[in-house]
């Protein structure tokens, strides 16, 4: 799943195609981040594409920066995608059966 | 020497512009809280095969237009060691280490108070460190 993350005022900071998730570090195709602060940060999941519109904005010194902005279609939001782990827990927590908590264990231990 | 610059323009602290060029054991320190800058502690924008290690980077810019840089380098081959970065915001503009070139290698780079610690954008990067 594609990762967007924006600032506080909604600015597209990073976006990484096809990101996983490891605490605060996200490695995707077409890079990587380590060390981002949740805080500081609104993290869009999404199966879109950025989309993204790139302006380059003059400064007075004769610099210039490009300037990313999210113009492209509307972002379908996703919950984050579940790591194996929580995955497991999850199905562990709506199981209702014995049959089901059968079909789980063999599911953990063809896994080993 | 300390220089002094008012709003609106890019501070860099230390600019590689060939490549084979040693940026090491610099003490740099950025602070504005009054106008839009644009900080970069080490900026390479030329140079291929250089070495970025053991420099003290502050970095300390109230503005959030406009990102903030610890080190950027779009230089390829580089090597980037045992910096120790502090931009004190929390921002999510503030970037410690921000390859945009290829095939950097690097170890112990120490970012604090980042948005982001290590930003690799570039391809074949092998660049890592710890975010406190």
């Amino acid at each position: 799943m594609n990762l967007i993350v924006k600032d506080k005022r909604g600015n597209v900071i990073h976006f990484l195609r096809d990101a996983e998730r490891s605490g605060n570090n996200y490695r995707g195709t077409n890079g990587r981040l380590f060390g981002l602060k949740p805080d500081a940060h609104v993290f869009v999941w999404t199966e879109d594409e950025m989309g993204a519109s790139e302006t380059v904005k003059r400064l007075k010194r004769g610099r210039s920066i490009v300037v990313r902005s999210f113009a492209g279609r509307p972002v379908k939001e996703s919950p984050e995608p579940l790591s194996k782990t929580a995955m497991l827990k999850d199905r562990i927590g709506k199981a209702k059966s014995v049959e089901e908590i059968k079909s789980l264990l063999i599911d953990i231990v063809g896994r080993l | 020497m300390a220089n002094t610059r008012t709003g609106g323009c890019t501070v860099v602290g230390v600019e590689c512009l060939t490549g084979y060029v040693k940026a090491d054991t610099n003490q740099i320190t950025i602070i504005n809280s009054t106008g839009d800058i644009v900080p970069y502690g080490i900026l390479n924008t030329a140079g291929d095969s250089g070495s970025i290690s053991s420099n003290t980077i502050d970095i300390d810019v109230d503005d959030t237009d406009y990102n903030h840089y610890g080190i950027y380098t779009s230089g390829g081959y580089g090597s980037i060691n045992g910096n120790v970065i502090d931009m004190y915001n929390n921002d999510a503009k503030d970037l410690g280490i921000y390859l945009a070139g290829g095939y950097c290698t690097g170890r112990a780079n120490m970012t604090y108070r980042c948005g982001t610690g290590i930003t690799d954008a570039g391809a074949s990067n092998d660049v890592l460190g710890l975010d406190g």
